[in-house]
């Protein structure tokens, strides 16, 4: 009957089609109303509802999700292709005033693998488990790429887990970071950088840095490289444009083009799943971790140090740029009035932002000679 | 008093850790001692850097 044609839409429409969609505009909603990652979960949201509309033939091959996926997802292209702009607009310049903020980094990496287990734990295999623990990395496109290798049909929970608890930063870390704390460690005052770094040694960090992440975890290479080949376009001053196309341009593009198709990848057959809710929790735990870890650390570096260092600047090490630094000078400015974390707080985020590079690049190698 | 340590040391015995949650354990300690290696080696070439290339009197 030609009506049924017409209706083919409706006729072939599902309760889990309609709560997806439902789903998707939840996301647009705290994208637009609550101010929440609007960049990606707006996309994120209208993608979901796209991918939930039956006989669209969008996911079929030909069609505009089954392209987007195949060129951009499965080869890895979008996340890489940001990371070119974050590393275009990543100043290290307080990490290289700090080295030895770096080590707070990699304590916080702990909810990577901390959250893996777990997720082992509670019955997920074990490629499953690593996508998951990427949530961890709070660091988006690292988790999107990961989870792309890993995982791929958890790809669109783990996507949407790490942008929505990033925006959630300022209220998961501070209860830790209080909590690990005592009132005396949180009023310690760091002191200022007396050494200010030179314009060669900001052009050479970035080489330097790839060559001896790539040669060390050579699966860390393509994050890692395109990293700091954006920020070796801003550093090296005689290509402004390109810098600025890369952190402008370049990555409005891409975020657009991402977003809509990790929505894309939700439909309600791979994302309405039981366990689905399980990684969103294991998110969160993720996200607790990292933080934990790395204020713990602090704690240590401040007593090696005779409390020259505060521990709260640890929890900046989880990369969420620049949030965690934000709420680190936040939490350290309710303890005293007069103590300004900020720069301190930037160098062990900028650390956080290789440190989970290098662990997701640690993941991969280590599971492809597992798996 | 007898104490059989027979069936002490067999309720006290763990059960074997399922294959995944060992290899996610070696995964663990490899991973995080990889990160912090890749990391503490990155620290000693910012320090270097830092020391070869001194900033000119018009970048202090």
């Amino acid at each position: 009957m030609p009506w049924e044609e017409l209706l083919s839409g409706l006729l072939h429409f599902t309760p889990g089609q309609g709560l997806m969609m439902l789903i998707g505009g939840v996301l647009i909603y705290l994208a637009i109303n609550k101010g929440a990652e609007p960049v990606l979960l707006l996309p994120i949201g209208l993608g979901i509802i796209l991918a939930n509309i039956p006989l669209s033939g969008m996911h079929e091959e030909g069609g505009i999700f089954w392209l987007l996926k195949k060129a951009g997802l499965e080869t890895e292209v979008f996340p890489l292709f940001i990371f070119i702009g974050i590393g275009a607009m990543i100043d290290f310049g307080s990490l290289l005033e700090r080295p030895y903020t770096v080590l707070l980094g990699a304590a916080a990496q702990f909810g990577i693998f901390g959250t893996m287990l777990l997720a082992i734990v509670v019955g997920f295999p074990l490629n499953e488990a690593a996508a998951i623990g990427i949530i961890g990395s709070a660091d988006g496109p690292t988790s999107i790429y990961v989870a792309s290798i890993l995982a791929p049909s958890r790809l669109g929970a783990v996507a949407v887990a790490a942008y929505s608890y990033m925006a959630l930063v300022p209220i998961i870390q501070p209860p830790i970071m209080r909590l690990l704390t005592t009132k005396a460690e949180r009023k310690i005052r760091m002191p200022t950088a007396t050494t200010s770094v030179s314009r060669t040694t900001r052009i050479m960090f970035p080489i330097v840095a790839v060559v001896v992440t790539g040669l060390l975890v050579p699966k860390a290479t393509p994050l890692i490289g395109m990293l700091m080949f954006g920020n070796l376009l801003r550093e090296s001053g005689v290509v402004t444009r390109l810098a600025h196309t890369a952190e402008n341009e370049l990555v409005n593009i891409v975020t657009i083009l991402l977003g809509i198709t990790v929505g894309s990848t939700m439909t309600a057959a791979t994302f309405l799943r039981a366990d689905t809710i399980l990684i969103f929790v294991l998110g969160i735990v993720a996200f607790s971790l990292g933080t934990a870890t790395g204020v713990v650390f602090g704690k240590v570096m401040c007593y090696l140090s005779g409390r020259r260092v505060n521990p709260l600047i640890g929890a900046a090490g989880i990369s969420a740029f620049p949030m965690s630094a934000r709420v680190v000078q936040k939490v350290g400015l309710q303890a005293d009035p007069h103590n300004h974390l900020l720069m301190h707080a930037v160098g062990a985020n900028t650390a956080g932002q290789i440190a989970s590079v290098v662990a997701g690049g640690a993941l991969l190698a280590l599971m492809a000679g597992i798996l | 008093m007898y104490l059989s340590l027979v069936p002490l040391t067999a309720s006290l015995q763990i059960a074997p850790l399922s294959q995944d949650l060992s290899r996610g354990l070696f995964v663990t300690w490899a991973g995080m001692a990889v990160v912090f290696s890749v990391l503490v080696v990155l620290t000693l070439m910012m320090l270097a850097l830092g020391r070869i290339f001194r900033p000119g009197p018009d970048e202090e």
